[in-house]
């Protein structure tokens, strides 16, 4: 009966302490409280809530589509990058980095610091032959753009234009001139859509903007909206480069071909990262991101 | 083990535990300032999965060193009004839109939370760099330059631009209307009159980014011409930048510099 009664004290204790670790725990927020829709939170990654204040740092101006006439819903753009930053700062975590740190943002760029140095993204790692043949086939991706001379195809709807987007993908000018024959609703349809070289003053200040991405000869983009309530999609005919010296191009090609090359290695990890997590949205709550915008004009 | 050992020890081992996983809240603010007197200014920002750290200096009369780092590139400016040169080096790294999302929100939250700092020589160096770098073309390698203040001067015009560098011409008062000049595609030089100022929708003309309510702004030609220059060409977020506002970003450099104070004479 000792040893009985002796045993029953020791189970008490120890049912006790385990009460007290737990209590403990959950006040401190470390008891795992599970994740889930509540007010103010849009997304979780495993148990950790990605709030509406913090998806609406990164918010930035809707992103163009190609090929679709809506831009990518910022909202939804905001909350995806403020899960890349926790699954970073995880990862971050689970390989050491940082130590020390617990801002998300602090983790979130060590860990893309420590992917530049292990697949080896940096400018610097571009091989010269890669910069040279970038100079060469498109220089209008590091230079500056003197002039574009462009085809379009006007279009009533964005349904319409969308699909003539997805037949023009591939074709050559003399092949898109066609359709512009065929299915462009303008007057410059008569022409194969040709409207000469674009005039920042003169020519309308939509088409203007919607050029600017056309960096070289046969690259495509749109559909875009305009105010007339037509939708247009753009190829660039000929795009004149100012001629600058090779050494003035370097590093610019440098920085683009590494910064492609960066998009995509941590495009995939994000994607490999949120595959091993638990990640929640709650599209329903996305509109509570929205607010005010920052006066970020140029 | 007696029993009234458990629970102390419990208590102490989840303490232990928490202690590990509760965030510093010093640590957690977005600014944090780690040392802030007449001679340095230094400290971290975090903003949206970004992080900037900071360092500006006194180094001498009326001279001032500022290193800032945002996500790894890091921007030197060196300030001598007694010299009377600026210099500014970017070590060809490159800008793009979660760096300059990240130096406006450090600009506004010093404006926020320590407003006087921008009434000191190093404090105001790095408020203004970084509104200054904030509208770097996105994916424009940033190389090192120099400007010689002693060539620049406050003239006051709406009709006297160029295409190339203004110098530091001023615009008449905080807003109104005035031509801007850039390179058209297709047609050379040529000049549009537009609204600048608190007339136009981001305070075209103003040296920064967008608008900005804590300090005087001078309204310059050569940055409504980069200002307009961006307005007709929006970065689209996929090519290096460079292809368009470039030239007129660093024809607006000096004007940027000149108006770290009230410049204009109106």
């Amino acid at each position: 009966m000792a040893t009985s009664g002796h045993r029953g004290r020791y189970d008490r204790g120890v049912r006790a302490a385990f009460v007290v670790f737990g209590a403990v725990l959950i006040a401190c927020g470390g008891g795992g409280t599970p994740c889930g829709p509540r007010p103010g939170v849009v997304a979780c990654v495993d148990d950790t809530p990605v709030t509406a204040a913090t998806a609406r740092e990164h918010l930035r101006p809707a992103r163009a589509i190609p090929g679709k006439a809506t831009p990518a819903d910022p909202q939804a753009a905001a909350v995806d990058a403020a899960i890349r930053v926790e699954l970073f700062a995880a990862e971050a975590r689970r390989r050491g980095l940082a130590r020390g740190a617990t801002r998300a943002a602090v983790l979130n760029q060590a860990l893309i610091a420590d992917e530049r140095a292990r697949q080896r993204l940096a400018p610097a790692d571009v091989a010269a032959a890669a910069v040279a043949a970038l100079v060469q086939a498109t220089p209008g991706r590091v230079a500056k753009i003197e002039a574009v001379h462009v085809r379009a195809i006007y279009l009533p709807d964005a349904a319409t234009a969308e699909a003539v987007y997805a037949q023009a993908v591939g074709l050559d000018d003399a092949g898109f001139a066609a359709l512009a024959q065929a299915r462009s609703q303008d007057p410059s349809a008569a022409s194969g859509g040709d409207l000469g070289e674009l005039d920042d003053d003169h020519s309308p200040i939509e088409l203007v903007r919607a050029a600017t991405p056309l960096s070289e000869a046969g690259a495509l983009t749109g559909p875009v909206a305009l105010a007339d309530g037509r939708f247009v999609i753009l190829r660039a005919v000929a795009v004149r480069v100012r001629a600058e010296s090779a050494e003035a191009l370097d590093p610019r090609a440098r920085e683009y071909l590494a910064r492609q090359a960066e998009m995509r290695a941590l495009d995939a990890l994000a994607a490999e990262l949120e595959r091993g997590h638990r990640v929640q949205r709650f599209p329903q709550a996305f509109a509570a991101i929205a607010a005010a915008g920052h006066d970020g004009g140029p | 083990m007696r029993l009234s050992s458990f629970v102390p020890a419990a208590l102490a081992l989840s303490l232990a535990a928490c202690a590990d996983q509760v965030d510093d809240p010093v640590d957690t603010a977005p600014l944090q300032l780690t040392h802030d007197d007449a001679a340095l200014i230094e400290g971290t920002f975090v903003h949206a999965g970004s992080v900037v750290t900071f360092d500006s200096r006194v180094v001498g009369p009326e001279h001032a060193l500022l290193h800032l780092d945002v996500n790894g590139v890091t921007l030197t400016a060196d300030l001598d009004l007694a010299g009377g040169t600026f210099t500014q080096d970017g070590g060809l790294g490159a800008l793009y839109a979660d760096d300059i999302a990240a130096l406006i929100a450090l600009r506004d939250a010093i404006g926020a939370a320590r407003p006087e700092l921008v009434d000191s020589l190093h404090g105001k160096l790095l408020v203004r760099h970084a509104d200054r770098m904030a509208e770097a073309p996105e994916g424009y390698t940033l190389d090192r330059r120099v400007i010689d203040m002693s060539t620049l001067s406050a003239e006051v015009s709406d009709r006297a631009g160029s295409c190339g560098n203004d110098g530091t011409t001023c615009l008449p008062g905080i807003g109104g209307y005035a031509y801007e000049y850039h390179d058209s595609t297709g047609h050379g030089c040529t000049a549009t009159y537009t609204t600048y100022g608190n007339y136009a929708s981001s305070c075209q003309g103003r040296c920064g980014a967008g608008c900005n309510w804590t300090w005087d702004d001078d309204m310059m030609q050569d940055c409504l011409d980069h200002d307009r220059c961006v307005d007709h060409h929006p970065t689209g977020g996929t090519g290096s930048g460079s292809a368009y506002c470039g030239d007129e970003f660093w024809d607006a450099d000096g004007d940027y510099v000149v108006t770290y104070a009230a410049y204009c004479p109106n």
